[in-house]
């Protein structure tokens, strides 16, 4: 069975794929796995990086994300120290605390209906993760499935399936996006769609609401993407 | 549907170079800095997708302060609570039944491991050394900081303070801090809560605490009149199935109560009504029929008793303040007969002769009460009446009768204790400011104490003064409110009266740090929270509360996020504060889990004495990495670890049975009790004495009725003209399932199962122009809350109600609670011994013309300890 991945391999073209989905989860895994760090916001609005996120063309919500956050950025009133302040405050009451969380980041705190962290989600998750011998720095007291730690993983894969595909192993690219597949669906689309209404409802900043933006639609153009990418050629 | 594959690739070189993927070599990336939360693992160990482990059932920890110890075990694997189960350790008898869960302890999981644990340690933003913006309290956003950062600040402004104005600058409200009592000391608060005004008139009434005949004796009772006790919502466990098998052996049931409450569906053969804080003046028509009919036990009053009539006066005392004396009306010419109480309270008089009728004809009676209508305004006057009234009728040192209290752990369950657990040697350090237990406070006329009572907290940070017992007024200046937890409650902001005061005094000082494990009312408001370990995060411990049982519970989890337990962070700051650490906390809590299994007792078969309960071997020992010896008992430390709980297996006629004041009864002149008279003293000299000494209120030695503050009469603006006034219902407060006290008002499954409902006769609802469902407004003299109301005739007409312990969520406008957190209507007043007169309050309800709350289940969540 050979699938459009391994024809792409071959031809040597699926790398151009998988940077452009790494780029993609790389970018949200740095907006949402941690407090907002001023060197790390301004270098984004210096750069230009967020104009180079893909799939724009594919999905209005990625547009409207990438406004938003584009705007924001473009805003020098959002790079001084008091906004750095703000921004901050809005990661922090979204998903530290310490009051009511409007966004809990965690898969299990989504699929249970009593926001309760580590449950068998939180597992099936780690078994994900050490397939690939990849664990969370904060194991056993943070939980597996933080939006950050589940995007940090379609990241890694992504890159592993473009090694895979450098060196010419479209069985082995092919393993990796399958299994990208499988966690995309029993993982992240089980839950973060709705984790990115309601961050893009509560989000005080243009850059949340944005980025939250960006998250509901790549995972929806990335089911598409993997979909095509594993059928039969 | 465009195709990604074809659009792929372009700006591909310029995503590339953030990719940084030619470096993959090292494992991470460098997209935009290196920050990334996976870590890749050493390749022996990359196969570590080992499969999945058997889950395991361990004894987890229930610690609330509800009345029961039940027993909660949660199903481990991987380090992931997968559900929960409660007692399956032997068959269910109604002589030794099993230690089950409620739904409270089976929404542990959720308390626990709920998304909103405080989970790093925060400060408010506008918080500096000295206050910053003090007004912000409350309402400031916050910023996680790292644990070296807030031990810096905490210890920083310790010492600052301390510099500054010494220690008695420091309050920690209702606990003992070992690192600030070894600091020098602080302020703390005292009275009494959840007794009301029993401590000290048992103690001298009585020449100590009530006991209680055994458990299964009371099986013995024809009648038990059950006064102001809803133990099916207040005393978790199994006592309200104990008074059901009492019932079920025969006893005929009578509960007094505003209310007709769970308890009284479940076992009530006849409701009396009596409206809250006029039940002394109930007992007082109540004994008026008993003395004018003759009815009461007069050889038992006058062998074991002092102060009934002129003629038993003890000496040195006005022979006419004698009770029965007062209660005729000989000398101010007013007779408490039944119609003169039942304006007061509410009550039919001929109910109340009824009533006074059969608890003097059905022999033996238990006549037990709870502190609830104690927790009054002058609630010594309802202890009086309620022991002298039970006295009349003689049921004292006898099989199946008694007068006592009964409540809480206690309810059914407070007589001899058939098995605890040990010590857990850790020592105790004094406090110099306060060198008292803090609860039950009682020693007002020494000189050596420094601290205002609960109630009178707010009032001494914001005017600067409070009472000193006999010493009258003193000065104070408090700058800091420190609420490091290291054994869970202290939620004083919630649960003290008059919230609104309390905010605004937290306003005041200038520091104000909290451990908790969730944003509970009191974290809130403060400027450093530390995150604190819950019991399923710490090492283990023995809890104690069933006397004829322990819980043995171990460590679940390990600790969730940056929480650390209270012990580490005191040690941490002693450090800091330039004390020895192992001074604060001499032993760590490993070994203090060890001392507590290691220190159990359980009774001997024959009923003799106490004898040490655990098995221990050295291989025991060296397991729990501990010190000790080995000892021979009763059960293996291995199988207590495993079952969780050790229970006494009961049956009637066995070697545990107790009767209580028995030794007295038998023989009053060769046993005779720690009273000035060596008998009951239903003229009480010495109680009259103490209660001034604290220096808030009078009491007089004999039952007597005196209105209180914001009893029923100050319903009215006239009285005798029986007009009503501004604030013209009664509000009394009630244990709900729901919570215990406060924790777990958080949870969603407890909020839908039992929503915070505001109880209303249909009446007074009528009279208003409310509905069933409606939204309600609730006004008190010091605040004001909105509730959807329920109407029920279970209710007396003028009396409301509302559960207690909902935590607080204020409009920073209106200052109107929507949650209905009831110290928000209550207000701080200052009476007998410092106890908390909860269940006097004066309120006014009208439709709310603002929106309809939703339920709350709705709502976000918080978490709390």
């Amino acid at each position: 069975m050979n699938t459009n991945a391994q024809a792409l391999a071959s031809k040597g073209e699926l790398g151009a794929v998988l940077e452009d989905r790494g780029f993609a989860y790389g970018l949200l895994m740095q907006a949402f796995l941690a407090e907002p760090r001023a060197e790390q916001v301004r270098y984004l609005a210096e750069s230009g990086a967020v104009s180079l996120f893909p799939f724009g063309e594919r999905s209005d919500l990625i547009r409207q994300g990438m406004e938003r956050v584009g705007a924001y950025l473009a805003d020098p009133e959002n790079l001084t120290d008091e906004a750095m302040g703000r921004l901050r405050w809005d990661y922090t009451r979204l998903f530290i605390g310490p009051d009511r969380l409007p966004a809990p980041p965690w898969e299990s705190a989504y699929r249970t209906e009593e926001h309760v962290l580590f449950g068998e989600e939180t597992l099936a998750v780690r078994r994900a993760f050490l397939s690939y011998g990849l664990v969370p720095k904060a194991m056993g007291s943070e939980p597996d499935d933080h939006i950050g730690l589940e995007l940090n993983f379609m990241f890694e894969t992504c890159r592993l399936a473009a090694e895979a595909a450098e060196e010419g192993d479209g069985a082995r690219a092919d393993r990796v996006l399958r299994d990208q597949q499988t966690f995309l669906t029993e993982h992240l689309l089980r839950w973060a769609p709705e984790f990115g209404a309601d961050v893009a409802k509560d989000a005080q900043t243009g850059f949340y609401q944005g980025m939250a933006l960006m998250l509901t639609g790549l995972l929806a153009v990335d089911r598409a993407t993997l979909q095509e990418l594993l059928q039969e050629n | 549907m465009d195709n990604p594959i074809k659009t792929a690739g372009e700006h591909r070189l310029s995503r590339r170079s953030f990719l940084g993927w030619s470096a993959a070599a090292t494992g991470t990336a460098v997209l935009l800095g290196s920050q990334t939360g996976l870590i890749q693992l050493g390749d022996g160990t990359a196969s570590a997708a080992a499969p999945a482990q058997e889950g395991k059932w361990v004894s987890a920890a229930c610690w609330h302060n509800c009345g029961g110890k039940c027993l909660n075990k949660a199903l481990v694997r991987e380090g992931v609570v997968i559900r929960q189960k409660t007692d399956d350790t032997h068959p269910d008898s109604p002589d030794t039944p099993q230690q089950r869960g409620c739904a409270r302890g089976r929404s542990q999981r959720q308390q626990v491991l709920g998304a909103d644990r405080l989970k790093y340690p925060m400060k408010r933003k506008n918080w500096a050394p000295g206050g910053g913006k003090k007004e912000l309290r409350g309402i400031d956003e916050w910023e996680r900081i790292s644990w070296d950062e807030a031990l810096d600040l905490v210890a920083g402004e310790l010492k600052r303070i301390k510099g500054e104005v010494g220690n008695k600058g420091f309050v920690m409200p209702r606990i003992n801090s070992k690192l600030m009592n070894a600091y020098g000391g602080a302020m703390t608060t005292w009275g009494v809560g959840s007794d009301g005004s029993w401590p000290q008139v048992e103690q001298q009434m009585t020449g100590g605490s009530l006991q209680q005949n055994d458990r299964l004796d009371w099986r013995n009772a024809r009648l038990i009149v059950l006064w102001g006790s809803n133990p099916a919502w207040s005393s978790a466990g199994s006592p309200a199935y104990n008074l059901l098998q009492a019932k079920k052996a025969g006893a005929k049931i009578i509960c007094v109560d505003p209310m007709y409450g769970a308890t009284h569906q479940m076992l009530a053969d006849e409701w009396i009504p009596v409206r809250p804080g006029t039940d002394a003046a109930l007992l007082l028509g109540m004994a008026h029929h008993m003395i004018t009919e003759g009815l009461y036990d007069k050889e038992f009053i006058k062998k074991y008793t002092v102060g009934f009539d002129y003629l038993s006066m003890p000496s040195g005392t006005d022979f006419k303040e004698n009770f029965k004396d007062y209660v005729l009306g000989t000398h101010d010419k007013m007779p408490k007969t039944p119609e003169w109480a039942s304006e007061i309270c509410g009550t039919d008089p001929d109910v109340i002769r009824h009533f006074a009728t059969e608890i003097c004809s059905v022999k033996p009676m238990i006549w037990t009460s709870t502190p609830a209508p104690a927790r009054t305004h002058r609630g010594e006057q309802f202890c009086q009446a309620f022991l002298t009234v039970g006295w009349m009728t003689g049921n004292v040192g006898i099989s199946g009768g008694g007068v006592w209290k009964a409540y809480h752990s206690n309810q059914s369950y407070g007589s001899r204790t058939l098995v605890s657990a040990g010590g857990t040697g850790a020592a105790g350090v004094a406090n110099p400011v306060f060198p008292y237990a803090g609860y039950g406070f009682a020693d007002p006329d020494k000189d050596n104490w420094w601290s205002p009572a609960y109630e009178e907290l707010y009032d001494a940070i914001l005017k600067g003064q409070y009472h000193r017992g006999v010493h009258g007024m003193e000065k104070c200046d408090i700058r800091a409110i420190y609420s490091i937890r290291t054994s869970g409650g202290g939620n004083f902001l919630n649960q003290s009266a008059n919230i609104n005061k309390g905010i605004e005094a937290i306003r005041k000082v200038e520091f104000f740090v909290t451990s908790d494990i969730v944003l509970s009312t009191v974290s809130k408001y403060a400027d450093i929270v530390l995150p604190e370990t819950t019991w399923w995060e710490k090492v283990g411990t023995v809890a104690s509360g069933n006397p004829e049982a322990i819980v043995v519970n171990k460590q679940v989890i390990e600790p969730r996020f940056e929480a650390r337990d209270g012990e580490w962070i005191e040690r941490e700051l002693a450090k800091r504060l330039g004390l020895d650490p192992l001074k604060v906390h001499s032993v760590d809590m490993q070994q203090q889990f060890f001392n507590q299994i290691a220190g159990a007792k359980v009774m001997k078969k024959d009923g003799s004495g106490m004898e040490p309960l655990v098995t221990i071997t050295d291989a025991d020992i060296a397991a729990m990495k501990a010190t000790g010896k080995p000892q021979q008992g009763r059960i293996s430390m291995a199988e207590l670890l495993e079952q969780g709980v050790y229970q006494v297996e009961r049956r009637e006629g066995d070697n545990f049975g107790f009767i209580a004041m028995k030794a007295f009864r038998d023989d009053p002149v060769k046993n005779p009790l720690k009273t000035k008279s060596g008998k009951l003293e239903i003229h009480c000299q010495s109680l009259a004495n103490k209660i001034a000494q604290y220096g808030f209120s009078k009491c007089a030695p004999i039952a007597q009725y005196t209105p209180p503050e914001e009893g029923y009469e100050t319903t009215f603006a006239d009285f005798k003209a029986k007009k009503k006034g501004e604030f013209p219902l009664q509000l009394f407060t009630i244990h709900y399932p729901r919570r215990s006290h406060s924790t777990f008002d958080n949870i969603r499954q407890l909020r839908e199962a039992f929503p915070q409902e505001f109880y209303m006769n249909p009446a007074d609802a009528a009279e208003r122009g409310i509905k069933e469902g409606d939204t309600v407004k609730i006004t008190s003299p010091h605040g004001a809350v909105i509730r959807p109301v329920y109407l029920t005739e279970r209710i007396m007409p003028g009396v409301v109600t509302l559960p207690q312990g909902a935590w607080v969520e204020r409009d920073e406008k209106t200052l109107i609670c929507k949650a209905g957190a009831t110290n928000v209507l209550s207000g701080t007043h200052l009476t007998g011994q410092g106890e908390e007169p909860w269940n006097t309050v004066n309120v006014q309800v009208e439709k709310w013309t603002g929106e309809t709350l939703a339920p709350d289940v709705t709502w976000p969540q918080r978490i709390m300890l």
